[in-house]
């Protein structure tokens, strides 16, 4: 299998967020500002490379009966030590993420892309499965974030790009606001994707 | 009952490894993980008072014995420069929308705030994660307790303007710090040292 169709998988033809539908509680959660959908993507993708790598070495020690409990075991490890040498060597960077770090945990990408792919594709084709899925995963969240930012508060990633007329729309750091500009956006891409099809 | 076995013995091995590495994870890390903390106590406590010398206080499990409101005191340290106490430095926990906040709140000896610093906390990003903003912890600055939250971009002497849709953030942390002051009204009382 060739893996560069699996990274373009992961960022386009299959985005976690907009394609699959995938993570939407900390994807409503997390995206008030831009550079918390960067902070919460990345974190992401780090761990669902790991994980992918893991499961696909241990695939064939892992019982099919049992694979959901082994999975979980796996990625909560992964992400608790991701969380404590982040705490201890990179204390900056775990204070930006502090929160988002536990919230990887419950994030179905990384369960449903173990399930989906890493426990049927090679190591090398599962790391890049997880990068790609991970870097669709940033896109969209930055994305959201941006637009949420630039609505609520009229600043991308903290500058200031409204003028002082601005009236802030509150609503869009909010849940509902969020729920609003992800059903708009999830309209706009199946709308552009129909017309390809 | 044979593959029973067989999976439990799989799980077990996998639990055990996941078990072993984060033991492994959380020796080496355990240290370096305190010694941040401290750092980071220390520096929220140098950027309220500048260069001054910082001596804990040992009075502060008395004073918390009096009062059952003081339960969410921690710490608290006089500022000492060439000799005079020019304030003290209370670390204390606010309840927050998502759970306790750590703030360390510094007074001076005329009851003044001499800054606030916002620590670990779970407030939601973008609304109560703003307490760390300069915005919001300035308002603090050469007030005097007890100060009251309002919702006014025009906040009176002794008022703070809440941020945005984060009352309850603003309200833990502006308790937190009246209470703070109060605590080291009781700290200057009891004399320094």
């Amino acid at each position: 299998m060739k893996l560069a169709p699996i990274l373009k998988n992961g960022i386009l033809t299959e985005n976690p967020t907009f394609r699959l539908v995938l993570g939407m509680c900390p994807t409503l959660a997390v995206t008030t500002v831009a550079i918390n959908g960067i902070g919460m993507g990345l974190a992401t993708t780090f761990v669902l490379m790991g994980s992918n790598i893991a499961i696909s070495l241990l695939k064939s020690f892992i019982p099919e009966k049992v694979r959901i409990p082994a999975y979980v075991v796996i990625i909560a490890t992964f992400v608790t030590m991701v969380q404590l040498l982040m705490e201890a060597f990179l204390h900056d960077l775990y204070n930006a993420l502090g929160i988002f770090i536990p919230l990887i945990v419950v994030n179905c990408i990384i369960l449903a892309r173990a399930e989906a792919f890493a426990n049927k594709h090679s190591v090398i084709e599962s790391l890049t499965d997880g990068l790609g899925m991970g870097l669709g995963f940033t896109l969209s969240l930055t994305t959201l974030g941006s637009i949420r930012e630039l609505l609520s508060n009229g600043t991308i990633f903290g500058l200031k790009i409204m003028g002082a007329g601005f009236e802030p729309a509150l609503i869009m750091a909010m849940a509902p606001g969020g729920f609003m500009l992800l059903g708009l956006l999830l309209a706009l891409i199946n709308k552009l994707g129909e017309k390809k099809a | 009952m044979r593959s029973i076995l067989v999976l439990s013995l799989k799980l077990l091995v996998i639990t055990l490894v996941a078990g072993l590495a984060l033991g492994a994870t959380y020796a080496i890390t355990e240290e370096p993980i305190r010694q941040q903390n401290i750092l980071k106590a220390e520096a929220a406590r140098k950027s309220i008072f500048g260069e001054a010398d910082f001596e804990q206080a040992t009075e502060v499990e008395a004073i918390r014995a009096t009062d059952e409101r003081f339960a969410g005191v921690t710490d608290a340290y006089y500022a000492v420069q060439s000799g005079q106490i020019t304030g003290c430095v209370v670390s204390i926990a606010a309840s927050g929308y998502g759970g306790d906040i750590t703030l360390t709140v510094g007074v001076d000896p005329e009851g003044r705030i001499a800054g606030l610093e916002v620590g670990s906390h779970s407030e939601t990003p973008g609304l109560g994660a703003k307490a760390r903003d300069a915005a919001f912890k300035e308002q603090f600055a050469g007030r005097r307790a007890p100060l009251a939250v309002v919702k006014s971009d025009q906040p009176s002497e002794n008022e703070i303007s809440a941020i945005t849709g984060a009352t309850i953030t603003s309200q833990g942390v502006t308790d937190a710090t009246n209470l703070a002051a109060e605590f080291a009204a009781r700290l200057f009382a009891a004399g320094g040292k």
